[in-house]
C-alpha cells in the first residue's frame, strides 16, 4: 500500500509537472467558469430589461454547481478530458519513460496508479470548478441585485450534496467510459494523437450517430433488435442513470424498452472493467522501447 | 541455475517478425555474470546488445529461453528488479521537469525517493548544479549522468548501463571509467554495461562477452580472450614467399607490406625461423605480438580492417 501510494505521488508530480497537460484540465475549466460569470454580468450591466428577467428568476447554486459535470458530456469538454487522459498513459511512449520507471513495478500496477491520479486530477479539478463557478456567479448576482436561491441551511445543503454526488459520479463514469477507449487506442498504438483522434471520433460519434446509426441499421436490415442495442451505448446508460436519480424515470430512447437503474449501473460498471482489463491485458505483453 | 550468479541467461531467444520480416535479434544466448565485477557487453550496432537488456529488465518478453537476475527468474518475480538500477538506450526522463523532479519520480517508482542520497550523486557525478534545471535544456553528457544517478538512486546491487558514457568528452568518460569501478571493486556492486568504445572496456571490465548477430561469439576476462590465440609478428622480405611458406602449417595474416602475424605459439617460433631461412627469406624481425582488444573483437565480428 506504501508503495502504491509512493507510485501515485510520482504520478502527481508528472502530472503537474506538465504545465500543457495542466492546461488542458485544471486550469482551462475554472477560467471557462470565470469568463462565462463576467460575460453575463457585463451583459445584464449593459441590458436592463435582461437583467430584470434574470432578477425574476436567477440561477440556482444547486444547478449552477452541476454545471462542469454536465459539461463533460459537451463534445469541447470532452476533447479537453481526452487529451488530458490520453497524454497521461501515452506520454510515456512519447517521452520513452516506460523502461526508466516499470522495472520492478508490475505492469498492472501502474496501469491502476495512472487511472487512480487521472481520476483524482479530474474530480479535483470539477469540483473546484464548481467552487468558483458558484462563487462567481453569486458574486454576479450580487452585482446585479439578484437573490441566489436555494437558502443555505442543513436540508438543502444535504440534498445537494446527495444530488452532487450523484450527478458527478454517473456523469464521471460515462466519460471515462469513452476516455478508456482512447486511452486503449492509444496504448496499442502507443501514440498520443492517435489515441485523442480516437476518443474524439468515438465520442462523436456516441453524441451525434448512434441512435440514429441503429435505427437506419435496423431499417435497412429490417431487424427490430438492432435499435435495441442502444441499451448497451454508454451514454444510453448515463442518461438513463440522471434520469432515474433527478426524477425517478427511466429516459426515453425512441421505442425502446428502457432499463432500470440498477441494469443501466450494471452496464456501465462492465464497459468500465473491459476497457480497463483490456488497457492491463495489452500493456502486460507489449515490449517496450 | 546457480544462485551466486547475478545474472543468468538460458537460451535467451528474441525474434522480431514473422515471415520474410523475421529476425532473430537474439539467439540462444547463455550469460553468467558473477558478483562485484564489472562485466562489459561488446557488440557492433544491432548485435543484440540491447534487446538482451531489454529482456534481462522485463521489459521485452523473450521469445525463448529464460532470465535469471540474482538466481530469480524475472518472469515469475519481477520484484528482484527492485535491486536493480538501469539506464537503456540513453537517459530519458520528463523533458518539462527539472532534474531534480525527474529523480523524485524515479526515485518514487522504485524504493522511494531519499534526498540527502540524490545530492551525493548528483554532486559525485558532478551536475548537482543543474538539478533545478528542466531535463530537456541538459546537454546529452548531463543525461547520460543523470541516468547515472536515477539508476544509483535506490542503492541497487546489480547495475545495468548501456553505452554509459555516450555523448561525454574525454575528461567525463575517465571520470565515468574511475566511477564505475568503484561500484564494483569499492562498493561490491555488480556492472553490466554495454559499449561499443573498445578502449572504455578494455579500461573498465573485468569480464566481457562478445554478441554478433545476436549470438555470444566469446566470453571471458580480458586475458582468457586475447591469449586464447598467440600471434608472432615477423618483418620478412619477400613477404609473398613468407606467406606461401608459412601457410602449410600456420594461418597468416598481412599486417603491413613487409609485416606478417602468423598465429602459432611462442614455442613454434624456431621452426617458423628454420623454415623462412631455408627458403632464403630474409627476417628483419620476429617476435610475439599481443593483440589489442579492437583487434580481437573485429576479428571475431569478421570486420576487416
Amino acid at each position: 500500500m506504501t508503495h502504491f501510494l509512493m507510485l501515485c505521488r510520482a504520478e502527481w508530480r508528472k502530472i503537474i509537472g506538465n504545465r500543457l497537460l495542466m492546461g488542458c484540465l485544471i486550469y482551462t475549466w475554472p477560467l471557462v467558469g470565470i469568463v462565462i460569470a463576467c460575460i453575463l454580468t457585463l451583459a445584464f450591466a449593459l441590458n436592463s430589461e435582461a437583467r430584470e428577467s434574470y432578477v425574476a428568476d436567477p440561477f440556482r447554486w444547486t444547478d449552477i454547481a452541476l454545471i462542469p459535470w454536465f459539461l463533460l458530456n459537451n463534445p469541447l469538454g470532452r476533447l479537453l478530458l481526452i487529451g488530458f487522459s490520453v497524454t497521461i498513459f501515452a506520454g510515456e511512449y512519447q517521452y520513452r519513460t516506460w523502461k526508466t520507471i516499470l522495472p520492478s513495478n508490475p505492469r498492472w500496477i501502474m496501469m491502476l496508479v495512472k487511472y487512480v491520479a487521472m481520476s483524482g486530477f479530474i474530480v479535483i479539478a470539477l469540483t473546484v470548478t464548481s467552487f468558483i463557478v458558484v462563487a462567481f456567479i453569486g458574486f454576479m448576482n450580487l452585482i446585479v441585485g439578484a437573490p441566489y436561491p436555494p437558502t443555505l441551511n442543513i436540508n438543502t445543503l444535504s440534498d445537494f450534496l446527495q444530488d452532487y454526488l450523484l450527478n458527478a459520479s454517473v456523469l464521471f463514469f460515462a466519460t471515462l467510459v469513452v476516455v478508456g477507449i482512447g486511452i486503449l487506442i492509444s496504448i496499442i498504438t502507443r501514440s498520443v494523437l492517435i489515441g485523442i483522434i480516437a476518443g474524439v471520433f468515438i465520442s462523436f460519434i456516441e453524441f451525434l450517430g448512434i441512435p440514429a446509426l441503429l435505427a437506419i441499421a435496423a431499417g435497412i436490415l429490417r431487424e427490430e433488435w438492432i435499435r435495441k442495442l442502444i441499451v448497451f451505448v454508454p451514454s444510453y446508460n448515463a442518461d438513463n442513470i440522471v434520469s432515474w436519480v433527478n426524477f425517478n424515470e427511466p429516459a426515453v430512447y425512441f421505442d425502446v424498452e428502457p432499463l432500470s437503474l440498477t441494469e443501466s449501473v450494471g452496464i456501465l460498471t462492465m464497459w468500465l472493467l473491459i476497457l480497463f482489463g483490456l488497457s492491463i491485458f495489452v500493456f502486460q505483453y507489449q515490449d517496450i522501447d | 541455475m546457480s544462485s551466486s550468479l547475478i545474472i543468468q541467461t538460458d537460451a535467451l531467444t528474441k525474434v522480431f517478425g514473422r515471415g520474410r520480416r523475421r529476425k532473430v535479434a537474439v539467439n540462444e544466448l547463455n550469460l553468467h555474470i558473477e558478483p562485484h565485477q564489472v562485466y562489459g557487453f561488446l557488440g557492433v550496432n544491432g548485435a543484440g546488445k540491447t534487446t538482451t537488456l531489454r529482456m534481462i529488465l522485463g521489459l521485452m518478453r523473450p521469445t525463448n529461453g529464460r532470465a535469471y537476475v540474482f538466481g530469480k527468474d524475472i518472469q515469475q518475480h519481477p520484484s528482484v528488479l527492485k535491486r536493480v538500477g538501469a539506464m537503456v538506450e540513453g537517459a530519458t526522463f520528463y523533458p518539462y521537469l527539472s532534474g531534480w523532479h525527474n529523480l523524485m519520480v524515479v526515485g518514487r517508482s522504485m524504493n522511494g525517493f531519499d534526498a540527502k542520497i540524490a545530492e551525493q550523486l548528483l554532486e559525485q557525478l558532478g551536475i548537482a548544479n543543474a538539478k533545478r534545471v528542466k531535463f530537456r535544456a541538459y546537454s546529452t553528457g548531463m543525461k547520460q549522468r543523470l541516468g547515472i544517478v536515477a539508476a544509483l538512486l535506490h542503492n541497487p546491487d546489480l547495475i545495468i548501463l548501456d553505452e554509459p558514457t555516450n555523448g561525454m568528452d574525454p575528461a567525463g568518460i575517465r571520470e565515468m571509467r574511475h566511477f564505475i569501478r568503484e561500484l564494483a571493486h569499492v562498493h561490491g556492486k555488480t556492472v553490466f554495461l554495454t559499449s561499443h568504445l573498445l578502449s572504455e572496456v578494455q579500461a573498465t571490465c573485468d569480464r566481457l562477452a562478445i554478441i554478433h548477430q545476436g549470438v555470444l561469439r566469446r566470453e571471458g576476462t580480458l586475458d582468457e580472450l586475447l591469449n586464447q590465440e598467440s600471434v608472432i609478428e615477423a618483418e620478412v622480405s619477400p613477404i609473398e614467399r613468407a606467406e606461401a611458406v608459412l601457410q602449410a602449417n600456420w594461418r597468416t595474416e598481412r599486417f603491413s607490406d613487409n609485416t606478417l602475424h602468423i598465429y602459432a605459439t611462442k614455442e613454434n617460433t624456431p621452426a617458423i625461423v628454420y623454415q623462412l631461412a631455408n627458403e632464403n627469406i630474409d627476417i628483419f624481425s620476429i617476435k610475439p605480438y599481443q593483440l589489442s582488444l579492437e583487434e580481437y573483437f573485429l576479428r571475431e565480428v569478421g570486420i576487416e580492417v
